[in-house]
């Protein structure tokens, strides 16, 4: 489940506004995690616990629940992605106990809730929702009733649930306090002055602080105004949990993220303007990763093979990773889907190279696939966009792109700046093995490093070019996206685009592979979108071409200018300069990200938050 | 084979009705004016065509629009003036692609001739026209055997026995290397002569449409309907009322709406969704773009009102030009009958019954707004903005 958790724990006079508003504002910069329903919960003065939750987006129901009057200093909210139990307003989180004296909400799936449940209800417990959450709750109080403090009764509670799960919980019996405790989902703390945060994410409390603890798995802990308190589960020698305090000081990280960095900067939308961020993203992550890449192209050099796992934009992120490491880099590659990994688990062992790709670093499927491949011996490298995250702590080495916080759920930069980071690990690689020569490399380098400027260029040229063709296929129903090599990676990224956000179904095949069978769905004004790279690759495709237009298809073709002419009459071109394949790899993906955002803008839609999706799926 | 066209900025003569944005884009008819050129051009063969604006943004709609005829390239004019613009595209016209005014409308077969012309005298040609007024579109002064021998870009006076420049022409690569030096396509021609070169002219005496001052443009929309309205068509998705009465060649586009007991002379067009009131009076040669509301009661003649306009109720509105998103408050009538030639105002002569009138409305830019019952004389220019 990816939901939105944030908790507050303020003294007096050091919140600058009504807890409630600060509530709403951080649910607001969470929203991207889920989005179906919202709730919030806070101990009032005079010690009881004020809840209040509906089904609906933040600034829906802001109103209805009516955020902006509560106050207090005590708090916690919640935004929902539902998947267990539909999204409406009894299952909404915080969840109470029966008396109503402990409010909890929770991310993540408890996979032992019906058991739980069944004790609880023989225990006389009385539930109002479908949820799994709401065993949680009613366990905290079924160990106060056994006579447990606040705090005891919390850990207890923890101690039996299994799956995964980032959990907040107030208890008006410990009215300064906000217990938390984490297992795989991701739990953050921030340091204020006078005040302490726990969130799902940062952007949730970036507006007070930027020194950040990001929690690991079986910690378990509190924040009060003035302190926070975590303990770390472990066994004793009679195998029983016990509870061991322990020093997080040098843990806590100070953040570069701004508020400002984190809202829309003026853009209609996040995706617009995380497009528009591209260059800034790729321009650090190139700088950012400069001296890590070395060690990782040593690595890679002397792998056996390497494999690159992703799901999503991660995927199609990974297969452009696999073409340019077999390439330019010269090693064997290939790139899975991070669900269907395991299906090829029996063949990993030493001496291969797990390259995970997650923006989230969370993302479920890829992070079982990686425990999976550690145990059989493999290396694995994470490429991650968030530090200290699930997958990079469960890696032997990570690189890390610098994209900032990405809150449209369609990925944009943190595409490209992935491409980026394996574009450049690919040259090293290649240098290394001899692949190319020292000339080769510096055209490649002095490509990756212009990155910038070229995306700025062609945001610049295409951006009301992309708006006009978006016009067009708004109103078509289906869509193909053709190419080769590069181009076929690029294209299935671009398909996704347009499907996730549009709503128009696109799929992306290789071009040569056409003609078994897609091209029976082509007539005339059907929409086929060709993506070329370099002369291999358009000599390769032009045939595609002339059998597209033989059909009457409506033809888009994005390609270097110079090789635009081979492709004769097409309906629309969008000339791309001329490139190495490593800087083409990343840049020629812009249009695609335009064409998408307008089209889906053309229709009326919410790029920002497309149906259905939801930005770190954590949940297999 | 190649065109260049050169599709420039606001034009003076037409900057409050376009708003800033290239007035070849001005829609006429359902269709920005430039549309019909890039048409034309491809009939004639043209596969590939460059277009030269200030603003290049602006034509990205039209390019993917028209990308079924011919492939298109954007440039960015940097330099002013049509000098700059050519040279925009030297390029391209060193190889002899087709230099075409965007807003120079004529047939097909006029881009045919001065392209077999050129390459039968092997010399520059440019498509000249006879009877137009050569203070706008330039003097050119021709010998017997149909060379220039004198061009003027834009005389003060009527020059006599001169052909106006109709704006369509090839050009060579000396041509083009004499024109880089020169400081303006008179300067250019002129020195091209004197040093012994010859340019060539042919004479076009069809259809020829330029889109300049206001007048210009009602006259341009005139002969676009006369040329394309050869009937009457309804969208099926329009709906006209049982007792509107639609007569002679009148274009109904879809989604537009016509009210009971409006009256419709053709040639008239009614845009996408556009909205004509109860008791409307739309009289010949009235162009309503899509997207415009005309309220009950109203009378429209000789007119172009473009997208998102209001006429308010009780209007009369004749031989005027009305911009985008442009709000005419209920009542607000136009005064037409002008002294042109004491005035200095440009009008449309009409002759009625052997008599000569001389008609001329307003001009309202666009997102501008006109109070209520206001009467506006003939040539005004109203350009108070929108609140």
């Amino acid at each position: 489940m990816a939901c939105g958790i944030i908790a507050v724990a303020a003294s007096k006079g050091s919140l600058p506004r009504k807890l409630g508003i600060v509530l709403r504002e951080s649910l607001k910069s969470l929203e991207y995690r889920g989005y179906d329903s919202v709730g919030y919960a806070v101990i009032t003065k005079d010690g009881k616990i004020f809840l209040r939750k509906s089904k609906g987006m933040i600034y829906a129901v802001a109103k209805k629940l009516g955020f902006d009057l509560v106050d207090g200093l005590i708090g916690i909210g919640h935004t929902r992605w539902a998947t267990h139990g539909s999204p409406n307003d009894v299952n909404s989180h915080p969840h109470l106990d029966c008396s109503g004296r402990i409010a909890v909400a929770h991310n993540g799936i408890i996979e032992n809730w019906r058991e739980l449940k069944k004790f609880l209800l023989q225990k006389g417990h009385v539930f109002r929702s479908e949820t799994d959450t709401e065993v949680i709750p009613h366990l905290i109080e079924e160990f106060i009733k056994q006579g447990f403090g606040p705090y005891q009764a919390f850990k207890e509670a923890v101690k039996k649930l299994r799956g995964t799960y980032a959990i907040v919980a107030l208890n008006v019996d410990a009215p300064d306090k906000v217990f938390m405790a984490k297992k795989t989902s991701p739990l953050v703390i921030g340091f204020g002055r006078g005040v302490n945060f726990i969130a799902s994410d940062i952007p949730a409390f970036l507006n007070y602080t930027r020194k950040v603890l990001v929690l690991q798995d079986d910690e378990v802990g509190y924040i009060t105004s003035n302190g926070v308190i975590v303990e770390r589960k472990s066994l004793n020698k009679e195998d029983a949990v016990e509870w061991i305090s322990i020093d997080y000081k040098n843990r806590i990280r100070e953040v570069e993220w701004t508020p400002e960095m984190a809202m829309r900067g003026g853009y209609q939308h996040f995706m617009l303007k995380e497009i528009h961020e591209q260059p800034q993203a790729v321009a650090s992550t190139l700088a950012g990763i400069k001296d890590d890449v070395e060690d990782v192209a040593k690595a890679v050099s002397k792998a056996y093979r390497v494999i690159l796992i992703g799901a999503g934009t991660s995927y199609h992120t990974s297969y452009l990773g696999a073409i340019l490491l077999s390439n330019i880099g010269g090693v064997s590659s290939s790139a899975l889907i991070s669900s269907e990994a395991i299906w090829y688990k029996n063949s990993i062992g030493s001496g291969d190279i797990i390259i995970a790709v997650s923006q989230s670093g969370e993302t479920i499927d890829t992070l079982l696939a990686i425990r999976e491949a550690r145990k059989r011996g493999a290396y694995v490298i994470a490429l991650s966009n968030v530090v200290d995250s699930a997958i990079p702590r469960e890696s032997d080495y990570t690189l890390y792109t610098r994209a900032g916080p990405e809150i449209g759920v369609a990925a944009t930069k943190t595409f490209t700046t992935q491409v980026s980071a394996l574009a450049l690990l690919s040259v090293k690689v290649g240098r290394r093995k001899g692949l190319i020569n020292e000339y080769e490399e510096i055209e490649h380098l002095k490509a990756l490093n212009n990155l910038p400027e070229t995306i700025k260029k062609i945001l610049n040229l295409y951006e009301g070019k992309a708006k006009a063709i978006s016009r067009t296929m708004k109103d078509k129903l289906s869509a193909f996206f053709l190419g080769r090599g590069y181009g076929l990676g690029l294209s299935m990224e671009g398909a996704l685009k347009l499907k996730e956000i549009a709503y128009i179904h696109a799929e992306a095949y290789s071009a040569g592979e056409s003609k078994h069978g897609p091209i029976a769905l082509v007539e005339e004004g059907f929409p086929v979108i060709f993506t070329a790279i370099n002369d291999y690759e358009c000599e390769l495709i032009k045939n595609n071409v002339e059998e597209m237009r033989a059909r009457y298809a409506w033809l888009l073709s994005i390609a270097p200018k110079k090789l635009l002419s081979r492709f004769g009459k097409v309906d629309v071109s969008i000339p791309m300069p001329s490139l190495p394949d490593t800087a083409a790899a990343v840049s020629y993906i812009i249009p695609h990200q335009l064409i998408a955002y307008y089209a889906a803008v053309a229709k009326g839609l919410d790029p920002d938050k497309p149906r259905n999706l939801a930005k770190t799926v954590t949940v297999v | 084979m190649k065109a260049v066209i050169l599709a420039g900025g606001p034009g003076s003569g037409l900057r409050a009705v376009t708003g800033g944005k290239p007035k070849v884009l001005l829609s006429i008819c359902g269709k920005p004016f430039i549309e019909r050129v890039i048409t034309n051009l491809w009939k004639a063969g043209i596969k590939e065509s460059i277009i030269v604006s200030d603003k290049p943004h602006d034509f990205d709609d039209l390019t993917v629009k028209l990308g079924k005829l011919m492939s298109f390239e954007l440039r960015e004019q940097r330099k002013p003036e049509v000098i700059g613009s050519i040279l925009e595209a030297e390029d391209e016209l060193r190889r002899s692609a087709l230099l075409v005014y965007g807003d120079t409308l004529v047939p097909s077969e006029a881009y045919l001739l001065t392209l077999s012309t050129s390459i039968d005298s092997g010399h520059p040609t440019i498509l000249i026209v006879p009877n137009e007024d050569v203070r706008l579109y330039g003097a050119v002064q021709v010998d017997r055997s149909g060379y220039v021998t004198s061009f003027r870009e834009k005389p003060k006076e009527r020059v006599e026995g001169a052909y106006a420049y109709g704006g369509v022409g090839v050009f060579n690569n000396d041509f083009l290397e004499l024109l880089k030096s020169a400081g303006s396509l008179e300067e250019g021609i002129n020195k091209y002569i004197r040093q012994g070169g010859k340019i060539r002219t042919t004479l076009w005496s069809g259809l020829w449409i330029d889109l300049g001052f206001p007048v210009d443009t009602l006259e341009a929309m005139y002969y676009i309907m006369v040329e394309e309205f050869k009937g009457t068509y309804i969208s099926s998705k329009a709906k006209v009322a049982s007792t509107a009465v639609i007569e002679g060649p009148v274009h109904i586009d879809d989604g537009a709406k016509v009210d009971h007991y409006s009256v419709i002379k053709g040639p008239a067009y009614v845009g996408r969704e556009a909205l004509i009131g109860t008791h409307t009076f739309i009289r010949p040669y009235t162009d309503v773009e899509s997207l415009v509301t005309v309220g009950s009661y109203s009378e429209l003649a000789w007119s172009i009102v473009s997208d998102r306009s209001t006429i308010g109720r009780g209007s009369f509105l004749g031989y005027s030009i009305v911009g985008e998103a442009a709000t005419l408050e209920p009542g607000v009538t136009t005064k037409l009958l002008a002294l042109p030639e004491e005035a200095g105002i440009k009008a449309i002569k009409i002759v009625m019954r052997r008599k000569p009138y001389y008609k001329a409305g307003a001009v309202i830019a666009a997102r501008s707004r006109v109070p209520a019952l206001r009467t506006l004389e003939p040539g005004t220019e109203w350009t108070r903005p929108n609140h």
